[in-house]
């Protein structure tokens, strides 16, 4: 098994969204670029930090043409609870086992919530390729969204490059 | 850099795959050279890791704020074990 790193597919997983939806990637990607977030539980004041930071951003997010998609082991109920709570727009995926992901090499941990997924966030080019990779053994450890947007921004400056050298 | 950027922290420098193979970093080559990716520890007492992060680019970070809200935590569990 190894983590996810830069210009490796990412391994394809079905999402059960909370709007009652499902989404597949990397076939489905909504936009050119996808932020995919997998956070530990609405229980972790880290993770629903990170979530509304990722929203505080979503009009810039949009304009890059990145979609957020978070994703969590937490049950539909709790998910939504907090998805209103936060006022999040960006589609959520719930109830994501062990059994789903073994292809992402995640790291797990157990708690008093239960068994759940480590934080690890991808940020997704077109076709599915890992563009940036992180995974944290626990809270701390996140790709912050002004450096994903930094990143971002980057990578359409040097797309742009290449093609006004090559005409 | 460290003058540059006005820093007071120690900074290792000179670090090689040898000296951080048991951290199983990942490396980066480009026209910069061969290095680290980046990867952060917040080490508690006796050397334990307390928290960990490994990057296999440029982003991914362990941000201060909450390396600060992790260790006011554990401070605060500590001194009221029962709270």
């Amino acid at each position: 098994m190894s983590k996810l790193v830069q210009g490796d597919k990412l391994p394809q997983i079905t999402f059960n969204l909370i709007d009652g939806g499902s989404l597949t990637l990397p076939g489905e990607m909504p936009t050119r670029y996808v932020a995919l977030l997998f956070y530990r539980g609405s229980w972790s004041p880290y993770c629903r930090r990170q979530l509304s930071s990722y929203e505080a951003k979503k009009d810039e997010l949009t304009e890059l043409e990145v979609t957020v998609i978070a994703a969590t082991s937490d049950d539909r109920d709790t998910t939504v609870e907090v998805s209103d709570e936060l006022e999040l727009t960006m589609p959520i995926g719930y109830g994501v086992t062990e059994a789903q992901i073994p292809g992402f090499d995640a790291w797990y941990g157990n708690n008093k919530h239960g068994h759940f997924i480590q934080p690890m966030e991808f940020l997704i080019s077109r076709g599915g390729t890992v563009y940036a990779s992180m995974y944290a053994s626990g809270p701390i450890g996140r790709m912050a969204v002004k450096e994903a947007i930094n990143g971002v921004h980057y990578r359409i400056n040097r797309r742009m490059a290449l093609s006004k050298q090559t005409k | 850099m460290a003058e540059e950027y006005g820093l007071t922290m120690q900074v290792g420098y000179g670090v090689s795959d040898e000296m951080a193979v048991e951290y199983d970093p990942w490396y980066g080559d480009d026209h910069h050279g061969h290095y680290h990716q980046p990867m952060e520890f917040l080490i508690s007492r006796g050397g334990n890791i307390f928290g960990s992060m490994y990057a296999t680019g440029p982003i991914g970070r362990m941000f201060v704020d909450e390396v600060i809200a992790s260790v006011t935590g554990r401070e605060q569990r500590r001194l009221n074990p029962s709270s």
